[in-house]
């Protein structure tokens, strides 16, 4: 007896043979788990420099570094000031102007220059959340859309299954794998967004909370200089 | 805000996340070893008894040996054509001469003609010793197969045989157990004749109700043979499978009154 049913499936085979909507699915996860790693590789890098920067301007700051110099390094240096340098020059830019102006006291100086950076903190802060959305969709989204191609998938193979008489493993199965691996494209991308997705927040979490701790201190000091 | 946008990470970053979709469909092409070809399948010949040595195969004659080779037609040298004599004296060394070539130049002509015509008819000797050879191994594997056939043939018939025998034992144990069991005050005085369907799984066992096909006119002598037929359940089957196959569905025949 004679399967006619090909068992020969090999991975291409089985992409060439799947049908319209699968091979669109499976386009459309790929792209999705090729955007989500990129974005993940390029948050890695830009938390891990922050990250370091924060440190080495941490040290720095509590180094006893006159303010003043600081500032001016910060402003005529090359690179434009990211992070806790941003929030610093900021600040220390709005507390020297308001303090310029005579007849204001100081908690209405201090008021300025809180709101100052406040705002640059808000600012790094969105710049280093950014394209997590994407991950979030990616990583809540894409099984679905590959549980979708699978069950496209298996409904095609199960109506191809309706015209033959007499029904096998071997006819059902290399739909069935066929559309299984829209699901697995699919695990694939989700699984790697949420886990960066969930790590990345967290980091960006703690790098906030230290951004302003140090927007505390900060105005504690020019609170204390300005009297 | 642009400087984020153009992040110095992105051309790094794009290329690892290449480089893991690479990785991903590699390991999907090649890691997974997806069943590629079809085990292949063993056929078992089941055997009730040892097949009887093949008869010996019948030699059938051998082919007529292949025809002579034609002939080879030798083309005798003809003579050179007679010199017209003549009485001239004059220039009589000339022509002698003249005539002394052309004798030589006829016999190198028909020479080489001989030696063609010697090479020719090798060839065709030898075009036909090959043809004979072929036509003879040609019959050669004819006969083996005929005999290999003949073989086959003859244990296929022996197992019929086998089967046959079997099968007929079975059907009669299978009568002579439902004849016991049937009532026959039943079916009064006549000869009824009734006919009952009934399929049977490899043990035995009834599958289902016996089907009457043909009553035999009188209800309660159909009701005492389809009781004996339940009553009678496991019945007696041949434990080969393909013997069984034939016991799957069986049509039955009875004149309860034999």
């Amino acid at each position: 007896m004679k399967i006619e049913a090909t068992p020969d499936f090999s991975f291409l085979t089985m992409l060439t043979n799947a049908s319209f909507i699968v091979q669109l699915v499976l386009l459309l996860l790929l792209l999705a788990s090729f955007m989500s790693w990129w974005f993940i590789f390029q948050r890695l890098f830009i938390l891990r420099v922050a990250k370091k920067q924060a440190e080495e301007f941490e040290k720095e700051f509590w180094s006893g570094v006159d303010l003043n110099q600081l500032f001016q390094r910060l402003t005529s240096g090359r690179l434009v000031p990211r992070g806790m340098e941003k929030i610093f020059e900021a600040g220390f830019r709005e507390y020297t102007k308001l303090k310029k102006q005579s007849g204001l006291d100081i908690s209405s100086v201090m008021d300025g220059t809180r709101r100052a950076m406040r705002a640059a903190y808000q600012r790094e802060v969105d710049a280093l959340e950014r394209s997590l959305a994407f991950l979030a969709t990616v990583g809540s989204v894409s099984p679905y859309i590959g549980l979708f191609g699978t069950v496209w998938g298996i409904m095609n193979s199960f109506r191809g299954l309706a015209n033959v008489g007499q029904a096998t493993l071997a006819h059902v199965a290399p739909g069935i794998a066929e559309a299984l691996i829209a699901t697995a494209m699919g695990l694939f991308a989700a699984i790697p967004a949420v886990i960066a997705y969930n790590r990345y927040t967290h980091d960006i979490d703690r790098l906030a909370t230290r951004y302003e701790s140090f927007m505390e201190e900060f105005s504690n000091i020019l609170q204390r200089q300005g009297r | 805000m642009s400087a984020q946008t153009l992040s110095p990470h992105r051309f790094s970053a794009g290329v690892l996340a290449l480089l893991v979709h690479v990785a991903f469909l590699a390991l999907l092409v090649f890691g997974i070893s997806w069943q590629a070809k079809e085990p292949p399948g063993v056929v078992v010949d089941l055997w009730s008894d040892l097949p009887v040595k093949a008869a010996k195969p019948v030699v059938a004659p051998l082919p007529p040996p292949p025809p002579e080779p034609a002939p080879v037609k030798k083309m005798e040298p003809k003579p050179a054509p007679p010199v017209p004599m003549r009485n001239a004296d004059i220039a009589l060394k000339e022509k002698r001469k003249q005539q002394e070539t052309q004798l030589k130049e006829e016999k190198r002509k028909q020479q080489e003609a001989t030696q063609k015509q010697a090479q020719k008819t090798q060839m065709l000797q030898e075009k036909l010793k090959q043809e004979a050879e072929a036509r003879q191994a040609k019959a050669l594997a004819d006969q083996q197969q005929v005999a290999q056939e003949a073989v086959a043939r003859a244990a296929q018939a022996k197992q019929a045989a086998a089967q046959q025998s079997i099968v007929d034992d079975y059907t009669s144990r299978i009568q002579s157990k439902i004849r016991q069991k049937v009532n026959q005050t039943l079916c009064g005085n006549g000869n009824p004749q009734l006919e009952f369907d009934i399929t049977l799984l490899p043990t035995g066992q009834l599958r289902g109700n016996p089907v009457l096909r043909k009553g035999s006119g009188i209800a309660a002598c159909d009701m005492a043979v389809e009781n004996a037929i339940l009553q009678s359940d496991p019945l007696p089957v041949p434990t080969q499978p393909e013997v069984f196959s034939r016991f799957r569905e069986l049509h039955l025949t009875f004149r309860p009154n034999e």
